[in-house]
């Protein structure tokens, strides 16, 4: 398992870390596109985007020497990353089909009056959910200004070229220096460890043309900060299962004279840290404290076990935060939570199962006893989807999926 | 677990029965689908092969289950998590409440002793319970010879295959709760060994790519590492939690209701110390005034309608339960740092060998 084959765009290697900025684009093929329309523009695409980081801009082609290395530094870092959702596979909506290619069978669409049992749409059902195209297209760079400009330069080709793609809807991101979240705790401590990642992320070949890629999730989730920062710092702490100041998680709770539970930490690795408290802080030692069990952080990984045992679910998760406006009653902000995993089944199996996060919004007892945080309905899903995320491949990711006509057709 | 210990040599960690040095709980849950199978094979491919005639063998997650067809689709899947090693004990003792357990779940009047014990007669006062269980073992147990009553093509009473039994289980726990640490070859910190590591130290305790298998050595080989103590919760069994019901659609588009899922052989959640259900059987049917099957339902994690019993499988939780000491009560030598030759790899022969087998069927039904 070399995970050669897996696009860029998936900071699953020692030493990388996500760039800080982010953006999705989502496109559709207009009725009536044939595949190798289709083919065209992925690849003129992914040439064009491949060229932003070397200073090669379309319409400032000829550009003197300087200006390019100015372009250049502008789209520093930029990567882009292909991936397919459900509708490219729908016949009921292209007619001729897209692809002939088998639709992986948990790349579906998200449901109606879902997504999920305790994760649900913030509107209550999906009005028109953005978040579900034939085509995304992930950009992350170091520049807030490249990733934009770069999903402006997607517009601006497909204009030109005329073709049947065009943009539906995109949304964007940004990564903290400090490592937290918009709820003020650690967030992606207990990503897989990098060992393990490409077991959780490498896909097996089922369809075949997916051997050595991998899927992602998109979710969109609006947080609801107001209702968060109503409760207490021990409320939070056990909803989450870290504590809120050092990051360390909790291994216990206690009860004071009161009755009033008491989050207890691990102490947080100090600079002469064991391997054991280090393995200790990234993957918490699994607990029989009923509370801390039903925390975020051991639901999201309940089974404590790694991603060659299928029964763990792990996945390997790259969110970025977002902020849409402070106007209004309520600011506007959340995470796009971002994921890849071998299969998307994984995703269903979290998001359904109760003990895990199928009964519950985010974190904490379903089923609160005296002096325990009660249910908060703390995230919904504004956007999201599924996608296959194809091998990287020639001359385009996925290229595969889109058979040149024989000759004579 | 006292065979199991002697089998995989003494463990510190292991006890035969929970006291009061183990006095929490903690389960490990998977989903029935067979998860190497699907590996091996393709989800597609694997959904057929569970259900076809040989399928059985490859229901490997401590999880069996039959699909009731009629002309048109699927009436009905039944699912159990029933150790076969109850059902010896039941037919030792217990035969005619074991006759009408299965007279139940065939849905039929009665049931004749012989179509369950073979020759003997376990009603006949004659009979010891020596007798009887071997006699049960034998007709209702044999992989080799199945019956009816226990090989789904009348009912499923009981596991039957050798993976899924509580010897196996036992097995497990007794040759994997041990601490079993690596240096990572990445990070170079000490760590835990991943059940792909740790299983060919094992020897037969356990496979590579089930869903059950892994998480349950890894799980157990992190409890040693926190030295607790580890016994099997009494009663020992592998239960069914819950099922992801909320997945499934009515033709119209709408949710199914959770009681179509009938759970039984086993005790709701308000009769359990842990509020956590412990079900054994698990049954899906639609009521029939709704005019619609099991087969008209459709997965919405995958758009696709049920067609094989295997997709029910998919969304049933079992769990085994465990209870544990506090961290450091087991007495257990620091441990050495292993130096690993190698990891297990996915084993597919017995899933090639049925598909072969199943496309050679199909060739000559044509």
């Amino acid at each position: 398992m070399t995970g050669a084959r897996l696009q860029p765009g998936i900071y699953h290697s020692r030493g990388r870390r996500p760039p800080p900025n982010f953006r999705l684009v989502f496109l559709n093929a207009s009725p009536g596109t044939v595949p190798d329309d289709i083919a065209g523009a992925l690849e003129a695409l992914h040439q064009m985007l491949g060229g932003l980081p070397q200073g090669e801009v379309r319409e400032l082609d000829g550009q003197p020497d300087d200006h390019v290395e100015h372009s250049a530094e502008q789209f520093a870092g930029l990567e882009h990353m292909f991936a397919f959702g459900p509708r490219l596979f729908d016949d009921r909506l292209h007619d001729p089909p897209l692809t002939t290619v088998d639709r992986p069978d948990f790349l579906a669409y998200l449901p109606d009056d879902g997504p999920f049992p305790a994760l649900r749409w913030v509107d209550g059902h999906a009005v028109s959910n953005l978040g579900e195209a034939d085509v995304a297209i992930q950009l992350t760079g170091e520049r807030p200004s490249g990733v934009n400009c770069a999903a402006v330069e997607i517009w601006k080709l497909l204009v030109d070229l005329g073709t049947p793609l065009s943009v539906v809807a995109t949304f964007d991101g940004f990564g903290r220096h400090d490592g937290r979240g918009w709820l003020g705790f650690h967030d992606g401590v207990s990503n897989v460890e990098v060992s393990q990642r490409l077991h959780a992320l490498a896909a097996p070949g089922d369809p075949d043309w997916m051997e050595g890629g991998t899927y992602m999730t998109f979710l969109r989730l609006a947080v609801d900060l107001p209702a968060w920062r109503r409760l207490s710092r021990t409320e939070q702490e056990l909803i989450v299962g870290r504590d809120k100041l050092t990051g360390g998680a909790l291994v216990a709770t206690q009860r004071d004279e009161n009755g009033e539970v008491i989050p207890v930490p691990a102490e947080p690795p100090g600079e002469d840290a064991t391997d054991r408290q280090l393995s200790d802080h990234i993957d918490p030692p699994q607990t029989t404290d009923p509370l801390v069990e039903a925390s975020h952080i051991h639901r999201a990984n309940q089974n404590r076990a790694s991603p060659s045992a299928p029964g763990a679910l792990r996945m390997f998760r790259q969110g970025y935060d977002y902020l849409e406006t402070l106007a209004g009653e309520e600011p506007r902000l959340g995470l796009n939570f971002v994921s890849f995993q071998r299969d998307l089944g994984i995703v269903q199996h979290m998001l359904h199962l109760p003990g895990w996060l199928g009964d519950v919004n985010f974190g904490g007892p379903a089923d609160p006893g005296e002096g325990e945080p009660d249910q908060v309905r703390l995230i919904g899903v504004v956007a999201g989807g599924f996608y296959a995320v194809p091998p990287d491949d020639h001359p385009f990711p996925g290229a595969g999926c889109f058979p040149a006509p024989a000759a004579g057709e | 677990m006292r065979a199991a210990i002697e089998k995989h040599g003494p463990n510190p960690c292991v006890l035969t029965m929970p006291d009061e040095r183990t006095p929490h709980s903690t389960a490990v849950d998977w989903v029935g689908l067979p998860a190497r199978v699907v590996e091996c094979a393709t989800r597609s491919r694997a959904l057929d092969l569970l259900d076809s005639a040989g399928g059985r063998a490859l229901q490997e997650e401590y999880v069996e289950w039959r699909t009731v067809r009629d002309g048109v689709g699927v009436r009905r899947v039944e699912i159990t998590t029933e150790m076969g090693e109850y059902w010896r004990v039941l037919a030792a003792h217990e035969p005619e409440r074991l006759l009408d357990l299965v007279a139940e779940f065939s849905r039929q009047e009665d049931i004749r002793p012989d179509e369950v014990f073979g020759g003997l007669n376990p009603l006949d006062p004659s009979s010891t319970p020596e007798e009887r269980e071997q006699a049960f073992a034998s007709a209702m147990l044999a992989t080799d010879d199945p019956n009816p009553y226990n090989d789904g093509r009348l009912a499923i009473c009981c596991l039957s295959r050798s993976a899924n039994t509580l010897r196996a289980l036992a097995g497990m726990i007794a040759a994997s709760t041990r601490i079993l640490l690596t240096k990572d070859d990445v990070t170079d910190r000490v760590r835990c060994l991943t059940s792909a590591e740790a299983i060919p130290l094992l020897g037969d305790a356990g496979q590579v790519g089930r869903a059950s298998d892994p998480v349950l050595i890894e799980r157990l080989m992190r409890l040693a590492y926190e030295r607790r103590l580890v016994a099997l919760d009494d009663p020992v069994g592998v239960y069914v939690h819950s099922v992801e019901h909320s997945r499934l659609r009515t033709p119209d588009g709408g949710a199914t209701p959770s009681d179509w899922f009938a759970f039984s052989r086993g005790s709701p959640p308000d009769e359990t110390a842990d509020g956590k259900p412990r079900w054994q059987r698990v049954c899906l049917e639609v009521p029939a005034e709704t005019g619609w099957t099991v087969g008209d339902l459709v997965d919405s994690a995958t758009g696709q309608p049920i067609r094989y019993g295997g997709q029910i499988a998919e969304m049933v939780q079992v769990a085994v339960i465990f209870r544990v000491s506090d961290p450091h009560a087991a007495a257990v030598d620091e441990p050495t740092l292993m130096q690993l030759d190698g990891v297990a790899e996915l084993q597919c022969v017995d899933v090639v060998d049925l598909t072969e087998q199943v496309d050679s069927d199909h060739s000559d039904a044509l």
